[in-house]
């Protein structure tokens, strides 16, 4: 339930581990915040690369992918009639409208 | 073992670099010709040195309640810090245009690195009297209205969205749920999964429940080494 980095890293919980100086980021503040600068700027540049469309799917697919359970059913605002994502989805919804009576 | 005293002998080297320092400061001022500069600035290399393989060593394994207690140190960066570093032209924008203003909360508009950016990030305070002002870096609803104001303000101008995570949780008062927290958090997770514009967030130190999911439904989620991202404060759930 807590996540230290390394157990977030391994769940797909978060992408990427900003490394702190030796004795972490109190002791060396400003070394701290440059590395901070160095990674947002990394992962801003690869995404300015993408379109409106692209940026929600990869959003929705992040999210989708976090944990050990491996095929979701795609209760998405975006969901349309099949899903561009993960074709896995679109088999585990129908097992979910079986039972629609409790999402109503 | 309780960090402060794990960082005990850090703390000593600290001192001694800063007093090494400040030493050969004042040798160059007063022009000292007595005063032997390499073997000065020699000593302050080996003392620093000596710091980090320290340092090293202690950090090697720590236990996830130790890293909990490093990500709540008041000297680590704050939002205000890394905004006053990294970007330029900084403007704060207050208020949620409903209730109030609230501190613990930082919005606005600048320039990282050459790109126009918005935002968002938790802000806590280093003394008491701040902390009072910033709520402990615990959010009201207002708080969360006010972030929903700029994503949408960002949405509208195209601008990315940049997100500093370091809270507790989301207030659990009286006031804040008559003004109903649950709906603020709720409402933020679904309009950020819509967004169209790039949203990186960065946990910077505690990254607690609700009030950091409010803030954090990004593209890229990015973390320091000793920080946490949890469904609730460690304290709230210990177990028996």
């Amino acid at each position: 339930m807590l996540f230290p980095p390394k157990a977030a890293l391994k769940n797909k919980i978060i992408d990427e581990i900003i490394k702190e100086p030796a004795g972490g980021a109190h002791w060396h503040q400003k070394e701290a915040i440059n590395s901070i600068g160095v990674a947002v700027e990394k992962h801003l540049d690869q995404l300015l690369k993408l379109n409106k469309e692209q940026l929600k799917e990869d959003r929705i697919k992040k999210f989708f992918e976090m944990g050990p359970v491996k095929s979701m059913p795609a209760i998405s605002p975006f969901r349309r009639e099949k899903s561009t994502l993960n074709p896995a989805w679109e088999e585990s919804w129908e097992e979910v409208e079986k039972f629609s009576f409790l999402t109503k | 073992m309780d960090i402060i005293q794990l960082e005990k002998p850090l703390q000593e080297l600290s001192n001694k670099i800063s007093e090494l320092k400040s030493a050969s400061q004042q040798a160059v001022l007063s022009q000292d010709k007595n005063c032997d500069q390499k073997a000065l600035q020699a000593e302050i290399d080996g003392t620093e040195k000596k710091f980090t393989a320290l340092a090293n060593e202690l950090f090697s394994n720590l236990t996830c309640y130790q890293i909990a207690q490093i990500s709540r140190h008041p000297n680590r960066p704050y939002t205000l810090d890394i905004i006053s570093q990294l970007c330029t032209d900084f403007i704060e924008l207050h208020g949620d245009r409903n209730f109030m203003d609230d501190q613990s909360i930082i919005t606005g508009i600048g320039v990282f690195k050459g790109r126009r950016v918005a935002i968002i990030g938790h802000q806590k305070g280093r003394n008491t009297k701040e902390n009072m002002r910033r709520n402990f870096g615990m959010s009201r609803p207002e708080g969360y209205r006010k972030a929903l104001r700029i994503m949408n303000m960002a949405e509208r101008f195209q601008l990315p969205i940049l997100t500093f995570i370091d809270t507790p949780g989301a207030y659990p008062g009286m006031d804040a749920e008559e003004r109903g927290q649950s709906e603020a958090i709720a409402k933020n997770i679904m309009v950020m999964s819509r967004l169209c514009v790039p949203i990186i967030t960065v946990v910077v130190g505690e990254g607690g429940s609700g009030g950091a999911l409010a803030i954090g439904v990004a593209n890229r989620v990015l973390m320091m080494e000793y920080s946490i991202y949890s469904v609730i404060s460690p304290e709230g759930c210990p177990k028996k």
